[in-house]
C-alpha cells in the first residue's frame, strides 16, 4: 500500500530521517516504535505531505505521491492524526465529524445561499453519521461538548473519530496513547481493531505503550536515529538486542522494552 | 452525569447573551436619538449615513479576520478602490481628453500588461541561470522603454485638457448605483492579485502585502491624475438620489413638507438625509443576510476549522489556501462596495483624505470593539465607533472649555488642556481599545 524509498529529511545539517526504506502492507496493522527523537513524527510528516522531503520517494499503491499536498493525500484516502490533538477547539465533536467528509454540496457558498433544501438533507445525514460515530467510540453524551474543553485522551478519539467519516484506505495514528487512560486505551484499541476488520482499514500506529503494540500489531517497525532498526512480528521485535540497545542504551526508560 | 449541571450552567449565560445583542442595540439607537436631540437630526442622520457605511467595513474586515483570520491592514487601499470606481463609473467621460490621448494611454497601458505578462512567462518557461536573467532584464527594460514611449505623451494630452476642470479621461457615464458592485469587483480584483501572490506563505506576508498595496493604490490615486484627477480631486458626482437643491425646486416637494410643518430647506436636507439610509441600510441588510447564511452553513464550518487549525483543516482534505483567497476576495469585495457608497454620499473623490488612522486603524477598533467572529458585533462597532469619532471633538471642546472656566486664568493646565483638544479621538479610540481588550477582550458582542 505504502512505500517509502530511501527517505531523507534534515533540518539544517541535522538529519531527522536519514535514509528509511519501509514498506506498509495492505491490511495490516503496522506498529512503528522508537526512541523519542527517532524520526518517526517528521516520517508521518513527509509521508502525509506536511513537510516535504529532502530526497526520497513515497508511493501508494504504486502511484508516486511524494510532496503532494495534505488535502489531495485526504481525497486518495490516506488520513492521519497528530502527535498533539488538532482538534477544531471552537467547535462541538459533532461539528469536528461533520466536517470532515469531502465534496459536500454545502462547501460552495453558492449552495449556502441559494440550495438551502438540498444542504439540510445533506446535513441530517452528516449529523447522523457523526453521532453512529461518536457511539462507536463510546462518546456520544459529548457531542455538543466544544471540542477545546475535551481532555486529552478524549481528544484523541475525536481525531481518530474523523478518520470514520469517511472510507479510508489507510491511516496514520500518531501516539494514540499518549495521554489516555487504561480505560480509554483499550477502546481505542478496539475501535482500530474493528475498523480493520469490519471496514479494511490499514493501518500505522506510532505508540510507546508496549502491550498495545504487542496486542494490536503485527508487522512492527523500529526507528532510530532516522533509520529503520528492525521489522517484523511484535514478539521478535521485543527480543531483538538491537532494539533493545537503542531504548536502553541511551537511558530512556521504557516499560515494554525491559 | 457531570455534564447534567455543566449543562444547566451554560444554559444561564446563552440566555444573558441572547439579551445582550438587542440591549446593546437598543442603548446604540438611545445614543443616536439623544445625540439627535441635543444636536438635530440633521447631524444624528449624517452621522447614522456614515454608521451604515462603516458597519458594512466592519463586515468586509470582520469576514476576513473574525472568520478566516486573515490579517489586512490596507483596507484604506480597498476602500480607495470602490471609490475609484464610483469616478470610472458615474462621471462623463470627458470627450476632448480621449480624442486628445485616450488611445495612447489605453495602448500604454495594454502594453505596461503585455510586459509584465512576458517576464511572468520568461521566468516560468526559461531554466534558472545567467540566461534566464539577462533575458528578463533585456526584455523589462525594453517593455518599460516602449511602454512609456507610448503612455508618456498620451498622459501628458489628457492631463492638458483644461487641467482646472477636467485632466483626466473621465467614466462612463452610468448610473451612480452601478459603481456600487463595480467597487466591489475592482477591490476583489485586487485582492484576487494580491491574495494569488501571498497567500499559501506564511500569514504575516500576508500582512505587509495588504499594507503595501494599499500605499500603493493611494499613491497611483493622488499621482495619476489622467485617471481621476490625483490630489486634485473629483467632484460632482452624480448623486443616486434627488439632492436638497432639486427638492428646494420641486413645488410638490415643498407643498408635502409645509403640510407637515417643515421649511423647505429642512425639509429637503432631512429626506436627502433619510433616502441615503434607506439604501445604505438595504445594502447592509443584504451583506448581513447572505455572510449569515454562508456562516451558518457548511461553507462556515469549513472556514471556522481552518481558522482554528489550518493544519488539522488541511489534513482534512481542505484546500487552505484556496478557501483563504476566496474569503479574502469576499471580503475585500464588501470593503470595495462600502468604498463607492462612501464616496457616492460625499460627492467627491479626494484621494487625499485616505489616512490610515481612519481607514485601516478605525476600521479594525470598530471589529475588535464590536467583537470579531460576530456579524451583529462588528456592525456595532461600525455604529458606535464611528458615533464616538464624530461626536468626541465637540463633546471634548464642552467638557475642556468648561474645565479651563473653573481653572484660574493663565494657568499651565489650562493651557495644556486647550492644546490636548486636537488628540482626544486617537486618545479615546486607544483608551477605548484598551479598555475593551482588558475587560472585555473578544469584544462587546463575542462570536459565541
Ligand atoms: N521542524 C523541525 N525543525 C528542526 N528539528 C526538528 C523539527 N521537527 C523535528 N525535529 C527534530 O527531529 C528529530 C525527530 O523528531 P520526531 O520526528 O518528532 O521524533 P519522534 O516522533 O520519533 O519522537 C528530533 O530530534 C526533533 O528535535
Ligand atoms: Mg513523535
Amino acid at each position: 500500500m505504502i512505500e517509502v524509498h530511501d527517505l531523507h529529511k534534515h533540518f539544517g545539517g541535522f538529519r531527522a530521517v536519514d535514509g528509511a526504506s519501509l514498506s506498509i502492507r495492505p491490511g495490516t496493522i503496522t506498529g512503528l516504535i522508537g526512541p523519542n527523537g527517532a524520526g518517526k513524527t517528521t516520517l508521518f510528516n513527509v509521508i502525509a505531505g506536511r513537510l516535504p522531503p529532502t530526497s526520497g520517494r513515497v508511493t501508494m499503491g504504486g502511484e508516486d505521491i511524494t510532496g503532494l499536498p495534505p488535502h489531495e493525500l485526504f481525497h486518495k484516502g490516506l488520513l492521519r492524526t497528530f502527535q498533539i490533538a488538532h482538534e477544531f477547539s471552537s467547535m462541538t465533536v459533532r461539528e469536528n465529524l461533520m466536517m470532515v467528509p469531502p465534496n459536500q454540496s454545502g462547501e460552495s457558498i453558492w449552495n449556502a445561499w441559494f440550495a438551502r433544501g438540498r444542504i439540510r438533507q445533506e446535513e441530517a445525514r452528516l449529523a447522523r453519521k457523526a453521532d453512529e460515530v461518536l457511539e462507536f467510540l463510546t462518546i456520544r453524551h459529548l457531542a455538543d461538548e466544544k471540542a477545546g474543553n475535551l481532555s486529552g485522551g478524549q481528544k484523541k478519539l475525536l481525531e481518530l473519530g474523523r478518520t470514520m467519516m469517511v472510507d479510508a484506505r489507510i491511516v496514520f495514528l500518531d501516539e494514540v496513547g499518549a495521554g489516555v487512560n487504561r480505560t480509554l486505551l483499550n477502546t481505542i484499541g478496539d475501535a482500530i481493531v474493528r475498523l480493520n476488520r469490519e471496514r479494511g482499514y490499514t493501518f500505522c500506529v506510532i505508540e510507546h505503550d508496549m502491550d498495545f503494540i504487542g496486542r494490536l500489531c503485527d508487522p512492527v517497525i523500529v526507528m532510530a536515529e532516522g533509520k529503520v532498526l528492525a521489522e517484523g512480528p511484535a514478539e521478535s521485535i521485543m527480543r531483538n538486542e538491537a532494539v533493545i540497545e537503542a531504548y536502553l542504551g541511551r537511558g530512556l526508560r521504557n516499560k515494554g522494552a525491559a | 452525569m457531570t455534564s447534567v449541571p455543566r449543562a444547566t450552567s451554560q444554559a444561564a449565560p446563552r440566555a444573558g447573551a441572547d439579551l445582550r445583542i438587542p440591549l446593546l442595540y437598543l442603548a446604540m439607537a438611545v445614543l443616536l436619538v439623544v445625540t439627535g436631540w441635543i444636536m438635530g437630526a440633521n447631524y444624528a442622520l449624517t452621522i447614522v449615513n456614515m454608521g451604515l457605511i462603516s458597519a458594512i467595513m466592519a463586515l468586509g474586515v470582520n469576514l476576513q479576520w473574525g472568520y478566516a483570520g486573515l490579517f489586512n491592514i490596507g483596507v484604506l487601499g480597498f476602500l480607495a478602490l470602490g471609490g475609484l470606481a464610483t469616478v470610472l463609473v458615474a462621471m462623463p467621460p470627458v470627450v476632448e481628453a480621449w480624442e486628445a490621448g485616450g488611445l495612447r494611454v489605453m495602448a500604454g497601458l495594454v502594453l505596461g500588461f503585455v510586459t509584465i505578462l512576458g517576464l511572468v512567462q520568461i521566468w516560468k518557461r526559461m531554466a534558472p541561470g545567467r540566461a534566464r536573467t539577462w533575458s528578463m532584464i533585456v526584455f523589462g527594460v525594453a517593455g518599460l522603454l516602449v511602454t512609456r514611449w507610448v503612455f508618456d505623451p498620451g498622459v501628458a494630452a489628457v492631463e492638458a485638457v483644461s487641467p482646472a476642470s477636467t485632466g483626466y479621461l473621465g467614466g462612463l457615464g452610468l448610473p451612480v448605483l452601478l459603481a456600487w458592485p463595480a467597487g466591489g469587483l475592482l477591490a476583489a480584483g485586487a485582492a484576487w492579485v494580491i491574495g494569488k501572490t501571498a497567500l499559501g506563505l506564511r500569514s504575516d506576508y500576508l500582512a505587509i502585502a495588504t499594507l503595501g498595496i494599499g500605499e500603493i493604490i493611494l499613491a497611483v490615486l493622488k499621482n495619476e491624475d489622467w485617471l481621476a484627477r490625483g490630489v486634485k480631486n473629483v467632484v460632482g458626482i452624480p448623486s443616486p438620489v434627488p439632492q436638497a437643491i432639486q427638492l428646494q425646486n420641486d413645488p410638490d416637494f415643498v407643498a408635502r413638507a409645509a403640510q407637515l410643518g417643515y421649511d423647505p430647506v429642512t425639509a429637503s436636507t432631512l429626506w436627502n438625509k433619510i433616502l441615503y439610509m434607506g439604501l445604505f441600510a438595504a445594502v447592509l441588510l443584504v451583506v448581513l443576510v447572505l455572510a449569515q447564511l454562508a456562516l451558518h452553513s457548511p461553507w462556515g464550518r469549513m472556514m471556522r476549522a481552518i481558522r482554528d487549525n489550518e493544519v488539522a483543516a488541511e489534513a482534512m482534505g481542505k484546500d487552505v489556501t484556496r478557501r483563504h483567497l476566496q474569503i479574502f476576495v469576499l471580503g475585500s469585495a464588501v470593503i470595495g462596495i462600502a468604498g463607492a457608497m462612501m464616496v457616492t454620499l460625499d460627492g467627491q473623490l479626494t484621494p487625499g483624505s485616505y489616512q490610515p488612522l481612519r481607514y485601516t486603524f478605525l476600521i479594525w477598533v470598530m471589529v475588535i470593539v464590536g467583537g470579531s467572529g460576530n456579524n451583529w458585533g462588528a456592525i456595532l462597532g461600525g455604529f458606535l465607533i464611528w458615533w464616538l469619532w464624530v461626536v468626541v471633538e465637540p463633546l471634548g471642546r464642552w467638557i475642556f472649555a468648561h474645565l479651563i472656566g473653573v481653572l484660574p486664568e493663565g494657568s499651565w493646565l489650562a493651557g495644556h488642556l486647550a492644546g490636548a483638544e486636537a488628540h482626544m479621538r486617537l486618545l479615546t479610540m486607544g483608551v477605548l481599545l484598551l479598555l475593551v481588550l482588558r475587560f472585555s477582550p473578544r469584544g462587546l458582542i463575542p462570536e459565541r
